[in-house]
């Protein structure tokens, strides 16, 4: 199972991206500025975006799943049951687990931006797949659920590839990236922070889920 | 063209003479054809292209009832590929610096900002599609007429919650009515010559009407 960037280039006007490199099992975190391109290679690694040159290989992806960073463009259905539904699952144990039991009926836009991510992200890690493209998960939640969140995402298989600014609520990191000077880098399993702290490779959490 | 007030000013006289007649709708495509990038960098392309076939399909049924419908798909044409053209080279900042030039330092900042927030939203609005149909395509979805309505909730949903960010943020930055803005407007010898073509098509299009 392997997802591999060969000589993507993405040029659209002045901003410019450059990519090579492979992302196997295990979780990856892509960091960089604000407007580096995350999202953009987000889009390109679950395929709703063409590059400009180059190719992305999936080897061994039979399925797929990108979430946004935004959560409100996901939403389809009119109220949280039907939101569940939309993503193929059965609502009541979801709704019930993420503390919206009884709510079947609420719209969900008329939830916080907090609570419509989480609710979304649970929908979207229950969804088995090969390969998870997780757009800016932390944004919106605080620290409890940016705690379980990361618990969730290191008990999952396959690829997972965060694009994120979290630097400290994270789950244990296989692979490091970088995007920087429109061009990701690769930085293995040691980490690269702006701040220059919290660089032990391949360390492990002080507790399943827990910051690191 | 680089400077907004040649730009509004040639719409606004092309704009003109594509209504008056179907010689001026003509001239006006023609000033179209050799004066701008036609529909190289072209936001918003599927809009364009839906106004035209709208256009097109009145006209045909025009055509059909009445025989104007041929006149009227000429000059509406025109109409649009100019307007498109106007949204095309329009640049943040621009509107407002036209409307203060125009209408001066109070009723000009005032509907100068009005016009950037409209250009603003507008944008944002086209970006939100965009990313509803890459979400929507996630999902496995597709619009349909059951989707419509969640579609439109959403769209005017994030408008809303913009529009009182905004509204916010202007409040706490103690905006209260019009500002100090020192318009300032890049020019080059091609936009007097743009200019001076589009004044020519304007005059013709009296002549011929």
């Amino acid at each position: 199972m392997l997802i591999r960037l060969e000589s993507v280039q993405v040029t659209r006007g002045p901003f410019t991206l450059a990519a090579d490199g492979s992302f196997g099992p295990g979780i990856h975190l892509v960091s960089g500025p604000v407007g580096s391109g995350k999202s953009t290679l987000a889009l390109i690694m679950a395929g709703l975006l063409s590059p400009s040159g180059g190719t992305v290989c999936r080897e061994g992806i039979g399925s797929l799943l990108l979430s946004l960073q935004f959560p409100e463009y996901h939403v389809t259905g009119s109220t949280l049951a039907e939101e569940c539904a939309s993503w193929g699952l059965d609502p009541g144990p979801i709704l019930a687990a993420e503390g919206f039991g009884g709510l079947d009926a609420r719209d969900p836009l008329a939830l916080s931006r907090g609570e419509l991510k989480r609710l979304h992200l649970a929908c979207v890690l229950l969804r088995p797949c090969d390969l998870l493209l997780l757009d800016e998960p932390f944004s919106a939640l605080d620290c409890r659920q940016k705690e379980i969140l990361s618990g969730r995402i290191a008990g999952r298989g396959g690829i997972t590839i965060l694009f994120t600014h979290e630097e400290e609520f994270l789950p244990r990191i296989d692979q490091y990236w970088e995007i920087a000077g429109g061009r990701l880098h690769d930085h293995g399993a040691g980490r690269h922070t702006r701040s220059g702290n919290n660089d032990e490779p391949g360390r492990p959490p002080e507790s399943a889920g827990g910051p690191i | 063209m680089n400077d907004i007030r040649f730009r509004i000013g040639a719409a606004t006289l092309l704009s003109l003479a594509a209504f008056l007649s179907v010689a001026g709708a003509a001239l006006a495509f023609v000033w179209w054809l050799i004066f701008t990038s036609r529909f190289r960098n072209l936001p918003g392309r599927a809009l364009i292209i839906g106004s035209l076939s709208v256009v097109a399909v009145v006209a045909t049924i025009l055509q059909l009832m009445q025989g104007t419908g041929i006149s009227y798909g000429i000059r509406m044409g025109a109409v649009i590929l100019i307007a498109a053209w106007l949204w095309s080279e329009y640049r943040p900042g621009e509107m407002l610096d036209f409307s203060v030039w125009a209408l001066g330092q109070r009723r000009g900042f005032d509907l100068g900002l009005v016009a950037e927030l409209s250009m603003q939203a507008f944008l944002s609005l086209l970006a939100d599609c965009d990313r509803m149909k890459t979400a929507w395509a996630i999902k496995g979805m597709s619009l349909t007429p059951a989707n419509i309505p969640a579609a439109g909730t959403l769209l005017v949903r994030c408008a809303l919650v913009r529009a009182k960010d905004t509204g916010e943020l202007l409040a706490v930055r103690g905006y209260r009515e019009g500002g100090t803005i020192c318009p300032v407007f890049p020019s080059a010898r091609s936009d007097i010559v743009a200019a001076g073509a589009a004044v020519a098509v304007f005059i013709a299009a009296v002549l011929t009407w």
